[in-house]
């Protein structure tokens, strides 16, 4: 096997024939997949050559760098047009953050009266995208924070506006995501009007899909839904996006329902990684499972 | 075999670096549906000009490397490359004696087999998406074929011939 490793000579020249070659990629291929679908076991290896890969994603990154340079050189009217527009938006969500405080604290004193345990903070971080999915049909980023950050697998994403993602796999420097509108995810979510509790599903494009609500559901375009915190991944109560799209179909059993992420999905460089203390969201898991 | 191409060592590494950064420059959507395939194209280039130097094991661990940074499943892309490059070099001699556009319409069925097995893949491993666009790619790729012969010929000489 150490011979493998030799990329630049000719291997096995003029002593296996193509064929027999290509049979025995072939098979390790085949069992390759097979062990990396099936288990994390091919995850060390992954990660070690993708950090030796590191320099070549930096060159990759290098077109956006320029992108950002642009940016600094932009004209003095877009800049100050935008710090106009930022101040605004500034007073805005402070205006909104002191009723928010009011609100909480509201929360707070009817939770203790309710004598319940449930964290209405929580810690955050934040972390800088690095790449994105350069298959346009797999929706993950890369960020620049990794265990030695404290990144842990199944840590929540958010950004300013709502839910992201979550982290899949971790290395040394950085982390990789997996975002919400992936076909391969879905979160346990609740309309935020009434409660309804339901699952979204990515779907790879830019929309979530809300299956399994029978056709009587209580649901309207242009309800909000949040994260239910079921299931002990995702904090509860994080907007999670927009119903856009409801189809009744008559003789059907289930509606068919659409949403638009409240996240930027597609904007922004930085994203906030919330951190749950461990203990908490096991027991939010253990408690909660048999309702799921 | 009547000559001999040879191209200079730095361009295949070169030619592989750019190919692999191509593949990983972010680009607007529309943008990146178009993207040829062109770590398949390059291996199958360099299978076909220096089969003695671009062997099946390098097409194979390039799949393996574009797997890794691409996030897919381990052996996904390296078996999407592996397959086409073996047709392309047991097809060498053919393909030689056409004309170049030929050549990449020829090449189309290969492509085709990459987008396949990559697509196949997907599907087993449930991470299928509901767009079809990926298969405009094939397109786009065997139009690039063109590129590829246009920029990558004149490094060549017929250093040895017998």
């Amino acid at each position: 096997m150490t011979r493998l490793r030799d990329a630049s000579s000719p291997l096995f020249a003029r002593r296996l024939s193509p064929t027999l070659k290509f049979g025995i990629f072939l098979v390790l291929s085949i069992a390759i997949l097979f062990a990396d679908h099936q288990s994390d076991k091919l995850k060390p290896f992954r990660s070690a050559y993708n950090t030796i890969l590191r320099p070549v994603e930096w060159i990759a990154e290098w077109p956006s760098v320029f992108g950002d340079l642009g940016e600094y050189f932009a004209s003095r009217s877009t800049i100050s047009e935008e710090n106009d527009r930022l101040q605004k938006e500034h007073l805005m969500l402070m205006a909104r953050l002191q009723r928010l405080a009011a609100l909480e604290s509201e929360n707070m004193r009817i939770r203790a009266l309710l004598q319940s345990s449930k964290r209405v903070t929580e810690e955050v971080l934040i972390a800088e995208i690095q790449e994105t999915s350069h298959d346009p049909y797999r929706h993950y980023l890369r960020l620049n924070k990794g265990s030695l950050d404290g990144i842990y697998e199944g840590q929540p994403l958010i950004d300013a506006h709502g839910i992201l993602g979550q982290v899949v796999s971790v290395s040394i420097l950085s982390s990789e995501a997996i975002m919400i509108t992936d076909a391969d995810h879905s979160i346990p979510v609740e309309i935020n009007r009434n409660g309804l509790r339901t699952i979204a599903q990515g779907q790879g494009s830019d929309r979530l899909r809300l299956p399994y609500l029978p056709i009587n559901a209580d649901i309207e375009e242009g309800d909000l839904i949040v994260s239910s915190g079921l299931g002990g991944r995702y904090p509860a109560g994080y907007p999670v996006g927009v119903v856009n799209e409801v189809h009744r179909y008559p003789g059907e059993e289930f509606l068919e329902i659409y949403a638009t992420p409240a996240a930027q999905i597609q904007h922004g460089r930085e994203v906030l990684l919330v951190k749950q203390p461990p203990d908490v969201s096991s027991s939010v898991a253990q408690s909660e499972e048999p309702r799921t | 075999m009547s000559q001999q191409e040879h191209y200079p060592d730095w361009l295949v590494f070169v030619s592989v670096l750019a190919a692999i950064i191509f593949t990983l420059i972010d680009l607007p959507d529309f943008l990146a549906m178009l993207r040829p395939a062109f770590v398949l194209l390059i291996a199958m280039y360099w299978t076909l000009v220096m089969p003695q130097y671009f062997g099946l094991f390098t097409a194979w661990f390039l799949g393996i490397t574009l797997d890794v940074l691409t996030g897919s499943l381990l052996g996904q892309h390296a078996i999407a490359i592996l397959i086409p490059c073996y047709i392309a070099g047991r097809l060498r001699e053919t393909l030689h004696m056409f004309p170049l556009w030929q050549q990449s319409v020829m090449l189309i069925p290969m492509v085709a087999i990459y987008e396949f097995i990559l697509f196949w893949i997907d599907g087993i491993s449930h991470r299928d998406s509901e767009t079809y666009w990926r298969w405009i790619q094939i397109l786009t790729s065997s139009v690039f074929w063109t590129v590829l012969f246009i920029l990558l010929t004149p490094f060549r000489s017929h250093a040895a011939r017998d």
